[in-house]
């Protein structure tokens, strides 16, 4: 259904033989914005994560300006209230809380200069189970994609989160180290080896993925399409697993992603829509004419994790791993080896009679470089 | 030196007459004609002169006459006898009478510039045109005409001489002719169908017609009481160093409208366009006060207005999408059009519907004399066109076709994209057809589309259709009416079916049937009077969502139709109340009426219109008016001639728009859809002022003009932030109600003809729009007038075409402009995992300033009249200087983090060749 309301950009494409994009810096003088984000869901079963935020001007070197000692409660229509904690880095965290189904809910937020904002009471919406994550292998690359469906024909709005984990190896075991102008053992164990050599990498999507039912007659999402994954991409070079975290959205929770994504994602073709404001559900109560941005819905979430491995994959991944031979003279090995240059992992000849070193990029020895060693609970 | 020649030949023929005169000695007649039927007339004469009459008995049994004359020249007899006769004699110097009817004998080879034989002939009868098909140019240009029945003579000091300019080749009329009369130009000599109405005293008067492309035919006349004068006019295959043929005398200098611009095909074909295909609506774009958001896009933006404020006629059918493959054509295809006019301010009183500017496209009659055609092969489109008579000199028929074949550009795309494919099409049949000289018959049969699919998943298709009968009727020399009886439609269908689960149809469609007729009535050349009547009945289909495929889950959406009837009456006057002022008038009342069968929601007053203001949901009755609008609409202009070359005009406009188009993308879009007024969307009104210099320079050669304009736009329709638009059932909750005022001055000069024609033109513009009203929803930029997506403040244009040859021409375009507004980040935020950005409040920044060259050089094969095929090849580069002009700038979040991107359309220079063939 996605594609439905996408369409007009994809006809651009056609004009791609003759039309021409490059990076481009607009002379926007630098406007000081300092707007309050506001970004989560209120879990009625678990704990609920808020995330609070300020706006940045253009070319800010930050990505992002925390808000922090806020205070933040849940408020129920009934008035009871729940504490959202600062957990650091703007972030809040509730306790595992069980909300009233049937009650509405909604956000405060206190912040330390005295601001208050509140978002407007929402229902809790109950989030179906995700049916299934399957994929396929398409011309382009590994398309995964998501089915779900409500019998009850309510939710028709449902938005999705994933986070990619995929395994990682070293090229080249890290047996050596150049210290003190001399190529020695780098001296360490098995285990330590393994720890340069096995590595998970772990990522949360970046985009806002939205789909509806709305215009079936059954509340059916058939095969939405969540993330793809080229066969050159080291993604699926050993072992991948993807986790889908759906939510269930109200209307005007979707319209309102949906207008997030249209501004800042799906834009600048010929027949893209143009930018237009962006209203949330929250109001600065202090100061109504500010400008909040975020939508706080009430929904619980569902996971679904699935793995897919090296061998059901095509995969065309290099790992881009040049080799360079430094020939056994202090000078060469000074001159490539020195500190922020490439690693040596192999002699040639065997000692003492050494003729040179096999050498190569240090991400290509030490995965921690690039991901993590510590194995995820999961795997 | 030619001048010379003629005096010479003339100062001899007299010599020659008078000696000839002398010789004869006239004999002189004494008789008593009673009743004198023809053979005792003639034997009374032979009797008394030495002359031998030739007669056809058969002519004359009506003949009979009753007068006395005494010592009478035999020429007077004759004279009296045959006076409120059409009845002839022609004397030679044989001394031979030939009595003829109608038709008259000539005894003597024409001479150019022999007025004394003219005055010979002393009862020449008007010859209709198909008697003198053999006949020269310069034997017309010398021959008296006769106009009106000698015995109509009444009292009228004054007869209306109805002149109907055609091409001597084609048949076709001639409009924009320029007629004078005694050296003196008529004023208001402008007609689109080469008909002409003179007033002039009786008795002997010089008629010239200049037409352009045409020789100059010069018309003596004799003027005894109203007729009709047909002048044929002969092409001017070559253009002589020392004739200086000034066509088109009835400049804008003359005019009572202002903002209006003519355009013939041949001027429109001189345009350098993308690759290589004249483009109708490419030369709109480069005349002032005419804008767009960029390239690919041929919708186009008049004073300020919007895209959908245009009424586009193609033959008097109303075309809502000229654009084919993304815009880069137009759905014209040149082969079949003979003019294009553009009003941008005085708009006729017979056109409405739309806030600002009718853009009338008139398609060629096709050849009533013969078979020919023209056949064009360019990088991306082919065309064909074939024309000639049906039956000869009566009917004609006009056939054109255009296709492409642009997949190749397709294949050149990355492999993603290699299942797609596009084409379009459009197809036109123009016949004519003459009953008889006060009826003609029309019939224009248009149809253009376009499929498109991109990557085996969505296609897109549209179509325009037009049809329409036309009836010409002369009641009068003085009333003439045109009646028509139209069907004109738009439709897209957008199918998906990648996803069985989903696949879908979506479509959109309108439906409108005209009929209107149209009077115009002569009171004199000076004052003529405008009226008429129109109605629309329209029938939309606003959208449906069908399932495509047996697996499809997709729910059926149909929107119920929509019908509305707009009718319009109206009056105009055209008069000259001196040979300075001049003013046009008129009135149009229009009436909107939206009917049944259909469901309306009806809201709360004062309250922003959606679901939580929502009364009730009222329901009609096939047939039943749900809401009527109506309401006067005034059309007024005036000039006042200061100079001979310099006038100054006025004028004030006001328009109502009934129908709506329903898009928040800048450009027009296959998936944009049109939406009638109705219960809860008011119509659109408009109304502008505006006063204009005009001034010509050098025999008229030169046109200058300034246009200064004030315009004021309410109720025009803007979208609240993620509207809805398609397949929505209670559009106005998505929609709301915005302002506009738009004003600039408009600056030309044009030369139209020499070597070295074409035009510049700069406008200063501004169109500002404003949304405060609470009620409707939430104000934008704080209630404050903000720039609209087309405010281009500064535009300079510069169109030139430079004959080096008869047979190689240059042409070259250049534009500029200001960077049109868009809305850019002020700031960042993140959010769902990307760094976002923060918008600033609409349009408040630029995009850089558009600037663009074209060039191409037009090589003619030669241009012996009687070949076969006639070739030429248009080659030229577009973009010539390979400026990234941008189309617009944006920031998207890609991979988490913001990009700012520049759009260009065309990012280099595109070369392009097109090869013609006329046979």
């Amino acid at each position: 259904m996605n594609k439905l309301w996408s369409i007009p950009c994809l006809l651009l494409i056609v004009l791609a033989a003759v039309h021409c994009k490059e990076h481009y810096e607009a002379n926007v003088a630098a406007t000081q914005t300092s707007n309050l984000v506001v970004e989560g869901y209120i879990n009625p079963k678990g704990f609920t994560t808020i995330t609070l935020s300020r706006t940045l001007p253009v070319r800010h070197p930050d990505k992002t300006k925390p808000e922090l000692s806020a205070l933040v409660t849940i408020r129920g229509e009934d008035n009871v209230q729940y504490n959202v904690r600062g957990t650091g880095n703007g972030t809040y965290r509730s306790d595992s809380l069980a909300l009233n189904p049937n009650q509405k809910y909604r956000l405060h937020i206190k912040t330390n200069s005295g601001g208050e904002y509140l978002s407007e009471y929402v229902a809790v919406k109950p989030t179906p189970r995700i049916d299934s994550v399957n994929w396929k292998l398409e011309n382009d690359g590994v398309h995964i994609y998501v089915n779900t469906h409500d019998p009850q024909n309510n939710t028709r709005y449902y938005k999705w989160d994933y986070e990619e984990t995929w395994e990682i190896h070293s090229t080249y075991l890290n047996l050596y180290k150049y210290v003190n102008g001399a190529v020695v053992s780098s001296g360490l164990s098995d285990d330590q080896l393994n720890k340069l050599y096995y590595c998970w990498i772990n990522q949360k999507s970046v985009g806002i993925l939205t789909g509806s039912s709305a215009r079936l007659s059954d509340d059916v999402i058939s095969e939405a399409p969540i993330v793809l994954i080229p066969y050159a991409s080291e993604k699926i070079f050993v072992r991948y697993s993807i986790l889908i975290k759906q939510y269930a959205l109200d209307r005007k929770a979707y319209d309102f992603y949906k207008m997030m994504k249209t501004n800042t994602e799906s834009i600048g073709s010929v027949f893209d829509p143009l930018p237009s404001n962006l209203t949330g559900n929250i109001t600065c109560v202090s100061n109504p004419s500010e400008i909040v941005i975020g939508y706080v819905a009430a929904a619980s979430v569902d996971e679904k994790r699935i793995f897919i491995s090296r061998n059901e994959i095509p995969s065309t991944f290099g790992n881009g791993c040049e080799i360079t031979y430094v020939v056994n003279h202090p000078d060469s090995l000074r001159h490539y080896l020195g500190p922020g240059r490439i690693w040596p992992y192999q002699t040639d000849g065997s000692f003492p009679a050494i003729l040179g070193y096999y050498a190569t990029y240090p991400r290509c020895l030490d995965c921690t470089l690039r991901g993590s060693n510590v194995k995820p609970s999961f795997w | 030196m030619k001048g010379l020649h003629y005096y010479l030949s003339f100062c001899c023929l007299s010599v020659a007459v008078i000696c000839e005169a002398q010789r004869t000695r006239n004999p002189l007649i004494t008789a008593d004609f009673r009743g004198e039927r023809i053979e005792q007339f003639v034997r009374i004469l032979e009797q008394q002169t030495s002359y031998t009459f030739y007669y056809n008995p058969v002519d004359f049994d009506s003949f009979a006459v009753t007068m006395s004359v005494k010592a009478m020249p035999v020429e007077e007899v004759l004279k009296s006898a045959f006076r409120y006769t059409d009845f002839n004699a022609s004397f030679d110097t044989e001394n031979h009478v030939f009595l003829t009817k109608g038709t008259l004998i000539l005894t003597k080879l024409p001479v150019p510039g022999n007025r004394a034989l003219a005055d010979s002939i002393k009862n020449a009868r008007l010859i209709n045109s198909a008697d003198r098909t053999g006949f020269k140019q310069s034997f017309a240009n010398e021959k008296l005409y006769q106009v009106g029945l000698k015995t109509q003579q009444g009292k009228e000091n004054a007869a209306s001489v109805t002149v109907v300019v055609v091409s001597a080749k084609t048949k076709e009329p001639l409009a924009g002719s320029s007629v004078s009369i005694d050296g003196k130009d008529l004023v208001n000599a402008i007609d689109s169908t080469g008909v002409y109405n003179l007033l002039v005293p009786k008795g002997r008067h010089t008629l010239t017609i200049t037409s352009f492309g045409k020789k100059q035919a010069i018309r003596r006349l004799i003027v005894y009481g109203d007729g009709t004068l047909p002048v044929e006019m002969e092409d001017e295959i070559r253009v002589l160093e020392d004739v200086l043929v000034s066509t088109q005398r009835n400049t804008a200098v003359n005019r009572a409208p202002m903002g209006v611009e003519r355009l013939n095909i041949k001027s429109i074909k001189q345009v350098p366009a993308i690759f290589g295909e004249a483009d109708v609506l490419r030369v709109i774009l480069t005349l002032p006060g005419v804008k767009s958001v960029g390239e690919a896009s041929t919708g186009f933006n008049v004073r300020g207005g919007g895209t959908d404020q245009n009424l586009i006629l193609f033959n008097d059918g109303t075309i809502y999408n000229p654009a084919h493959f993304f815009g880069f054509f137009s759905a014209f295809n040149p082969e079949v059009i003979k003019d294009v006019e553009l009003y941008k301010s005085s708009i006729p009183v017979k056109y409405g519907g739309r806030l600002s500017s009718v853009l009338n496209i008139t398609g060629r009659e096709g050849n009533k004399n013969k078979y020919a055609g023209t056949a064009g092969v360019g990088l991306l489109t082919s065309r064909i066109n074939i024309e000639g008579p049906i039956v000869k000199n009566k009917s004609s028929f006009n056939f054109g076709a255009r296709t492409t074949y642009a997949n190749w550009l397709l294949k050149l795309l990355p492999d993603a994209y290699k299942n797609s494919a596009a084409s379009f099409y459009d197809v036109n049949l123009l016949l004519s057809q003459e009953i008889n000289k006060k009826n003609d018959l029309y019939f224009t049969g248009y149809i253009s589309g376009d499929q498109f699919r991109l990557n085996n998943d969505t296609t897109f298709g549209y179509r325009n259709k037009s049809a329409s009968l036309k009836w010409k009727h002369v009641f009068n020399d003085k009333m003439e009416a045109v009646f028509l009886a139209g069907y004109d439609g738009y439709s897209y269908s957008n199918t998906s079916d990648n996803n069985k689960i989903n696949a879908y149809k979506m479509s959109f469609d309108i439906n409108q049937y005209n009929v209107k007729g149209d009077f115009t009535y002569t009171l004199n050349p000076k004052h003529i009077l405008d009226f008429g009547a129109s109605s629309i009945f329209y029938k939309l289909l606003p959208g449906s969502f069908v399932p495509a495929g047996p697996a499809s889950l997709v729910v059926k959406n149909i929107i119920a139709p929509e019908q509305a009837l707009e009718s319009a009456l109206y009056i105009g006057d055209r008069y000259d109340v001196n040979k300075k002022l001049s003013v046009s008038g008129g009135l149009r009342y229009s009436l909107f009426n939206y009917i049944g069968p259909r469901s309306t929601n009806v809201y709360a007053e004062g309250l922003p219109k959606d679901e939580s203001s929502l009364i009730r949901e009222a329901e009609y009755g096939p047939g039943k008016v749900i809401k009527t609008y109506h309401g006067p609409e005034i059309r007024f202009s005036a000039k006042y001639s200061l100079a001979k070359n310099t006038s100054i005009k006025a004028g004030y406009n006001t328009l109502r728009q009934y129908i709506h188009m329903l898009s928040n993308t800048t450009a027009i879009s296959p998936t944009d859809i049109w939406k009638l007024s109705d219960y809860n969307i008011r119509p659109q009104f408009g109304d502008q002022v505006s006063l204009g210099l005009f001034r010509n320079f050098g025999k008229d050669s030169i046109e200058t003009s300034i246009e200064v304009y004030y315009k004021r736009l309410q109720n025009i329709l803007d979208y609240k932030s993620g509207a809805q638009l398609v397949l929505n059932p209670h559009i106005e909750t998505d929609v709301i109600n915005t302002k506009g005022k738009a004003y600039g001055v408009e600056l030309m000069i044009k030369k139209r003809l020499g070597k070295l024609n074409g035009w510049v033109s700069y406008t200063f513009s501004r169109t500002l729009l404003k949304m405060d009203d609470e009620n409707i929803g939430p104000v934008v930029n704080k209630g404050q007038f903000y720039p609209s997506n087309y405010d281009k403040p500064h535009d300079a244009t510069f169109v030139g075409n430079y004959a080096i040859n008869h047979r190689f021409s240059l042409s070259l375009n250049v534009t500029y402009s200001t960077g049109r507004p868009i809305t850019l980040p002020i700031g960042t935020y993140y959010y769902s995992g990307s760094e976002r950005a923060l918008y600033s409040d609409r349009n408040m920044y630029r995009i850089p300033d558009y600037f663009r060259t074209d060039f191409s050089m037009n090589i003619d094969g030669n241009h012996k009249v009687h070949q076969l095929t006639h070739n030429s090849f248009t080659i030229g580069v577009y973009n010539l200087t390979g400026r990234k002009n941008p189309y617009s700038v944006y920031y998207t979040s890609e991979g988490g983090v913001i990009n700012g991107y520049k759009l260009s359309i065309f990012g280099s220079a595109i070369p392009f060749i097109n090869y013609n063939i006329r046979f």
